[in-house]
């Protein structure tokens, strides 16, 4: 294992996994071409739309999957190795769990699995019962929770081991409003404690809100990887221009509004200087100029329209 | 090994927490009450048709069951997807075979035991004792079922769970076929059909080894090496069994 490697959480390069399917068994490629990398300690976001392969992907991470190309590195080894799975906890989009057992009993059973003993097993099984806000339904069968708590559990599940990376799929997806807050809280909470999580999600909102590096999977390739900020920063769409203007005032471009007695002007960034001198000549007041920059929104329809015009 | 053990425990739990099983132990209890009837209408039996019916009963019985919860075993996990989350921790595919193939037979045990327990309570009511021979029978019966789980758990590892189900029960019957194809084909002298049924005989595993169901019956004196030879037999077909359903499980994807 190459040491810098080793320090890697994930790294993936020239990835790809074809499914035989039909009676003639014919390949479909999930996922194409993917190759990023997830910085230790980073909150990274992994998104695409519903069928992108974001799933393909994890389970490829889990090693529930083997590529049929490119290389996975997980901590610098393939995650086919238990030894490399000790340092991953892992969420599935749906709650697939053993069902007839009570949540304490799955706990347990998770714990064992960690290879967790002693004192220090039941300590981690009472704080993850308390961080996952499930503390008095230990003793509660899974089929009787609700969506929502089973998310927790398994969260819960993921945590047990005290995993250096967390790998959650779709973790806020079906949650209501404080479920999804509690679950992104989580995520942070992890993160300040110098985890490493990998999440993937289609709500972009979601990603926007947590993320600092996120990876745009579209059709099964990763099309932008990297800092959120460097993805965002450089790409200022429009400026607005706030001001009053005096009666009768024409602006030379942009689109106008005219709303509360000010004018609102909408324009490219490279006409806005122009514009504004244009403004303060005729007598104008500037009252707030703000650069609209390219949400994460915007980046990702345009990668998706992109792919969308060239095949 | 810690894991393996958890594995097997969850695998027990789900398996004595089914439904299904109890409605196939209520037909042993219907088949042992039976046999008492037919008991005592036959003079001078004194429990043997409980001993004779009651052991039969309870092997095909048992090796539906081993059947049932060796398929559902690794057909639900993969049905549900139960599994992922335990493949994701630090668990080795083998070790989590092995963990479900502990879990049912620990399962299959605990059930013989109580079949076997009622069978000897009957069978002692209607005037036979319990016998060591009967004891064995059931003992060997226990590798026989566990051997059977084992078949179950290497079908239900690649394909669907009626397929496994129906290619279980086919090994089941042929295994109880195969000293009888063997003989038929070295009686009928043609040399294609001698090795067909040979390669059968050698393919299928040969369930006859572990019926101590005659000495049972007849409280017959047993012999140590066939006791012995069952035991080798059996633990190293099983053994080959899994290992061969571990390699399978290794290599497979999980979408």
């Amino acid at each position: 294992m190459n040491t810098m490697e080793g320090t890697v959480p994930i790294h993936m390069e020239g990835v790809g996994k074809a499914f035989r399917q039909g009676f003639w068994m014919h390949a479909r490629e999930a996922v194409r071409d993917v190759s990023f990398s997830v910085p230790e300690g980073s909150l990274f976001g992994y998104l695409g739309h519903n069928g992108a392969g974001k799933t393909t992907t994890i389970k490829m991470l889990l090693g529930l999957i083997a590529p049929s190309r490119g290389q996975v590195r997980v901590w610098g080894g393939s995650p086919a190795d238990p030894v490399v799975r000790r340092r991953v906890g892992y969420l599935p989009e749906q709650p697939y769990f053993y069902d007839y057992l009570t949540a304490r009993e799955f706990l347990d059973f998770h714990a064992d699995l960690c290879g967790l003993t002693g004192d220090s097993r039941r300590r981690r099984i009472a704080l993850m019962f308390d961080w996952v806000d499930l503390a008095g339904a230990e003793d509660v069968a899974l089929n009787r929770f609700s969506k929502g708590m089973l998310q927790r559990i398994g969260l819960a599940q993921a945590l047990i081991g005290d995993p250096e990376l967390v790998i959650l799929d779709e973790p806020m997806s079906g949650l209501d409003p404080a479920g999804r807050k509690r679950v992104r809280d989580i995520m942070v909470e992890l993160k300040a404690r110098g985890r490493t999580v990998f999440f993937s999600t289609h709500v972009l909102a979601d990603a926007e809100t947590v993320c600092d590096q996120v990876a745009i999977l579209v059709q099964g390739r990763v099309r932008s990887v990297g800092p959120l900020t460097e993805l965002l920063k450089p790409k200022v769409t429009e400026v607005e221009i706030v001001a009053q203007a005096p009666d009768g005032y024409q602006a030379p471009q942009g689109r106008v509004v005219h709303r509360d007695g000010r004018l609102h002007l909408t324009l490219a960034e490279a006409d806005s200087g122009p514009a504004l001198r244009h403004l303060l000549d005729a007598g104008g007041r500037v009252l707030s100029v703000t650069p609209h920059r390219e949400t994460l929104e915007t980046l990702f329809m345009n990668e998706l329209t992109a792919v969308e015009r060239a095949g | 090994m810690n894991h393996v053990l958890a594995i097997a425990r969850v695998t027990y739990r789900e398996a004595v927490r089914n439904r299904v099983l109890y409605s196939l132990l209520f037909f042993v209890v219907v088949l042992l009450l039976v046999s008492g009837v037919l008991d005592s209408m036959t003079t001078g039996q004194n429990g043997r048709v409980v001993l004779d019916l009651g052991l039969a009963g309870v092997q095909l019985f048992g090796a539906l069951i081993a059947m049932f919860l060796g398929v559902s075993a690794m057909s639900r996990e993969v049905a549900r997807k139960t599994l992922y989350v335990v493949l994701a921790k630090p668990v080795g595919r083998t070790g989590f075979l092995l963990g479900k193939f502990l879990g049912l037979l620990a399962t299959l045990g605990v059930l013989l035991a109580a079949m076997g327990g009622c069978l000897l309570l009957v069978a002692a009511v209607f005037g036979a004792a319990p016998s060591g021979q009967a004891l064995l029978a059931l003992a060997m019966m226990w590798l026989e079922l566990g051997l059977i789980g084992a078949v179950a758990l290497l079908f239900a590892v690649f394909t669907g769970p009626f397929l496994s189900g129906m290619f279980t029960l086919g090994v089941f019957c042929i295994g109880h076929l195969t000293p009888g194809l063997k003989a038929l084909g070295r009686e009928s002298g043609d040399a294609f059909i001698v090795a067909l049924t040979q390669g059968v005989y050698y393919l299928f595993p040969n369930l006859d080894v572990f019926d101590f169901k005659t000495e049972a019956l007849y409280r017959l004196p047993v012999s140590a090496s066939g006791v012995g030879l069952a035991l080798v037999y059996g633990v190293a077909y099983t053994g080959a069994l899994l290992a061969l359903a571990a390699l399978l499980f290794k290599r497979r994807d999980f979408r």
